[in-house]
């Protein structure tokens, strides 16, 4: 495939075995002591069913089958008091919050959410629920698109709770991977005298949760939950400061510098970070892993990083030989390092794994040595030196570099069977 | 009446079954919805798909497209991409949202076929039935489009209908069982929808004989009665094959008397559950009393039998009926609470899919044997 904007004129779109994400069901289901409750037709429920039977949390999700008879004459709508009824007859233990799900049919249906919501909490005033929508109909929409707007509903869950503004609580947000207290985020807000990280992946109780709303500081790791770090500052006063996975030097030392001045305002003193043996070691890291690389291709996909061009520059100007970005599209904030790339380095293929053509170059061939970031690119030019990274994992700041690179040399030097890689990964689109 | 489902996952739906029985004939595979349809199918539907090169494509439909029924931008999409792509035939497959705004299938097929000469289907596929409602559309529509009137009958020839992995899974049971019709002396024309091909599905029509290894293969099987006077047997060969070889020859299988106290209860496909339970009276089981999971026939009920898939009905089942063993998928076992009594597990495509598909067994042969000998104590 050769590099093109034609490849992202939106067509018909090709979904390898190799594509796929987190999937909505296991972000939502971080919200702890809280229960998924989807009503759809039953093929719309598949797929999150079965995947979070995968992962261990399918007795937090159940599924309310709709007939076509119910949808077409409108009495579906009587269905969702009743089922919410029976599921809490058949728990063990009452859920906190009851996350109420509707797919893109909904979209369409018109149901009057704000009606049924209210009668659920009438009924049940020890539960608060809020209306979701898994509806990838909308994916298109910077807003609206299912994995963006659950972070606002789960947000505004916090609505009211800001009964203790706690000047040295941080919360993150949009992680999918715990921060552990030997990351960088984790050990930096610590040296600066923040007490309490709030974190969804760590919490098992909702009333860990609810402290959320007391942070002085909410830092959105991953791009997912910015608008429902906005809807934070709307519902609960806690102000929010961008703070996505970057691999590029610079744009980190931008950011901590932004974290030392918005810290220093919540905690009342000036925050000073020391950061400086860090950067050396990331900058190490990098040096180690371009070397180890001589000589290899790589390749870097849009599932793996949140910002594929971002990467793929950085690289580029650090000397590694990269050849492929597989992205479906260019985002804002990406763009200006996609045309840096076409600019200077135009041999790079930008490729759309989603490209209907995919199939035609769909590799069998686990002979290729090609060292590849993420499993659709890796999928694409037949590589089993795959570093199976899914939207950044846990990687921040420059240990996050220093995590990447571990991960690229690893790839580079073991051949692993890509099929067994994907199935492990549970990917779910 | 809607459904809750606690501990059960919706099973495999319509849109699935059609894509599945098309799967393997080299046409171009379009799920016409915004991509966790696809998803679904691909991921979690279709254990043949990490291995083959198939074009299955999602249409991308967003909100707009639907409100306004902007059909012109699947049916330029699909005509670029056929272009490009050179498939034997094109199949649009719906899913709900298109049901909701009265999608067209018939015509986009005829306008995507005027434009491109490809052979087109549109398959008005819901997500609110399942995949036997899907895959017996799919190869209907091949019947229809492909099979013409036979003018000489092929002597001991079979066509395998309704073999799907959905019932059989992707492990070798589709290949022992064609193996199997083969050394039993017939000649196997084609196998509807594993391991055939379109040049096979032309010459169904010239059979002697269709076997229904499925219910979806006995629909199957009763159009192609109705169209070209075949006629059918139901079943399915499996352990050592004795029934199914008394079956072939229209001869009765002797039951003998019941020896064992055993009751058993059994989920799953019509077919191969009612196989299951004349393989376990030969063994002596007092009583064996089927739930059919999906669509039903009639013929194959017998008294005490069930038909349901709700997760409410299949638990009031279990809570009243009195049983030793349970037969079916493993992720019914936590519906099974009656103390005492054995679960055993037969993994269905249809049901846990990825979960347990590796682990779906070998119909044919000793491994059944030995899964039928447990059961029958």
């Amino acid at each position: 495939m050769q590099a093109c904007e034609a490849c992202f004129i939106k067509t018909l779109r090709y979904e390898s075995p190799a594509h796929g994400g987190w999937g909505l069901v296991k972000l939502a289901t971080q919200l702890p002591e809280s229960h998924l409750l989807f009503f759809s037709p039953p093929a719309c429920g598949r797929h999150g069913a079965l995947s979070s039977v995968v992962s261990g949390i399918k007795e937090q999700v159940s599924y309310v089958c709709f007939t076509e008879k119910e949808i077409v004459e409108g009495t579906y709508i009587e269905s969702f008091l009743p089922a919410v009824d029976d599921l809490l007859a058949f728990l063990s233990k009452r859920p906190r919050a009851i996350l109420i799900y509707t797919s893109c049919i909904d979209d369409l249906l018109g149901t009057d959410r704000q009606a049924l919501r209210r009668a659920m909490e009438e009924k049940h005033p020890d539960i608060k629920f809020r209306f979701c929508q898994m509806d990838p109909i909308q994916l298109d929409s910077s807003k609206k698109a299912p994995g963006i707007s659950l972070f606002v509903h789960m947000y505004d869950l916090l609505e009211g709770a800001r009964t203790n503004p706690q000047p040295r609580r941080v919360d993150l947000l949009g992680n999918v991977l715990a921060m552990t207290p030997e990351n960088e985020i984790v050990e930096v807000l610590h040296e600066a005298g923040v007490g309490t990280i709030s974190q969804l992946p760590e919490m098992t109780t909702f009333d860990q949760f609810l402290e959320m709303a007391n942070a002085s500081l909410a830092l959105v790791v991953h791009p997912r939950a910015l608008e429902g770090a906005k809807h934070l500052e709307a519902v609960c006063g806690v102000p929010y400061l961008p703070a996505f996975c970057t691999y590029d030097l610079k744009e980190i030392d931008a950011f901590y510098e932004k974290l030392s001045d918005r810290l220093s305002a919540a905690l009342g003193h000036k925050v000073i970070l020391d950061l400086a043996e860090r950067r050396t070691r990331a900058k190490e890291a990098w040096e180690t892993a371009r070397k180890m690389l001589e000589g290899k291709k790589v390749a870097i996909d849009f599932q793996a990083v949140a910002k594929p061009y971002t990467l793929a520059r950085t690289m580029l100007q650090l000397g590694f030989n990269v050849t492929l970005v597989a992205t479906d599209g260019v985002s804002d904030m990406d763009k200006p390092s996609f045309e840096w790339i076409r600019e200077r380095f135009p041999h790079v293929e930008i490729a759309n794994p989603l490209d209907p053509e995919g199939p035609k170059y769909r590799y069998r061939a686990t002979d290729s040595d090609d060292v590849c970031v993420g499993f659709d690119v890796g999928d694409m030019v037949g590589s089993g030196h795959v570093a199976p990274i899914l939207e950044d994992d846990d990687h921040f700041g420059y240990q996050g570099i220093e995590r990447f690179c571990k991960k690229l040399m690893d790839a580079a030097a073991i051949k692993s069977n890509l099929h067994t890689m994907i199935k492990e990964a549970n990917l779910v689109v | 009446m809607s459904t809750l489902q606690i501990t059960l996952p919706p099973f495999s739906p319509d849109y699935s079954g059609v894509a599945s029985a098309l799967f393997e004939l080299g046409g171009m595979l379009i799920l016409h919805d915004a991509s966790g349809c696809t998803g679904n199918y691909l991921g979690y539907d279709e254990p043949r798909w990490a291995e083959h090169s198939t074009v299955v494509y999602c249409s991308g439909l967003r909100h707009l497209d639907a409100i306004l029924g902007n059909d012109g931008k699947l049916v330029d999409r699909t005509v670029d991409a056929a272009r490009k792509m050179h498939p034997r035939f094109i199949a649009v497959i719906g899913s709900p949202v298109p049901m909701l705004v009265g999608c067209d299938y018939d015509g986009l097929a005829k306008e995507i076929e005027a434009r491109t000469g490809i052979p087109t289907f549109g398959f008005d596929t819901t997500g609110l039935s399942f995949y036997d409602r899907g895959v017996v559309l799919a190869c209907k529509a091949l019947v229809d489009r492909y099979v013409e009137p036979a003018k000489e009958i092929i002597p001991r020839s079979v066509n395998l209908l309704g073999l799907t992995p959905f019932d059989f899974g992707a492990r070798g049971n589709a290949e022992a069982i064609r193996a199997w019709f083969v050394c039993h002396g017939w000649r196997v024309l084609s196998s509807m929808s594993m391991g055939t091909s379109l040049e096979e599905i032309a010459l169904i029509s010239r059979a002697s004989l269709n076997v229904a290894l499925s219910e979806c293969g006995m629909e199957i099987a009763r159009y192609l009665q109705k169209t070209f006077g075949t006629p059918y047997v139901a079943g399915c060969p499996i352990g050592d094959g004795t029934l199914m070889e008394a079956r072939l020859e229209g001869k009765a299988f002797p039951i003998p008397k019941p020896k064992s106290g055993r009751k058993v209860v059994v989920f799953g496909e019509q077919i191969l559950s009612a196989m299951l339970r004349d393989e376990l009276r030969r063994r002596g089981v007092e009583e064996v009393r089927v739930d059919v999971l999906y669509r039903a026939d009639s013929s194959c009920m017998e008294k005490g039998d069930w038909n349901t898939w709700s997760e409410k009905e299949i638990r009031a089942i279990l809570a009243s009926t009195d049983y030793t063993d349970v037969i079916a998928d493993p992720l019914f076992r936590p519906l099974v609470r009656k103390e005492g009594a054995r679960f055993h597990g037969l993994p269905s495509v249809a049901i846990s899919s990825k979960v347990y598909w590796d682990t779906v067994p070998s119909y044919l042969g000793e491994e059944m044997e030995t899964f039928i000998g447990e059961v029958a104590g």
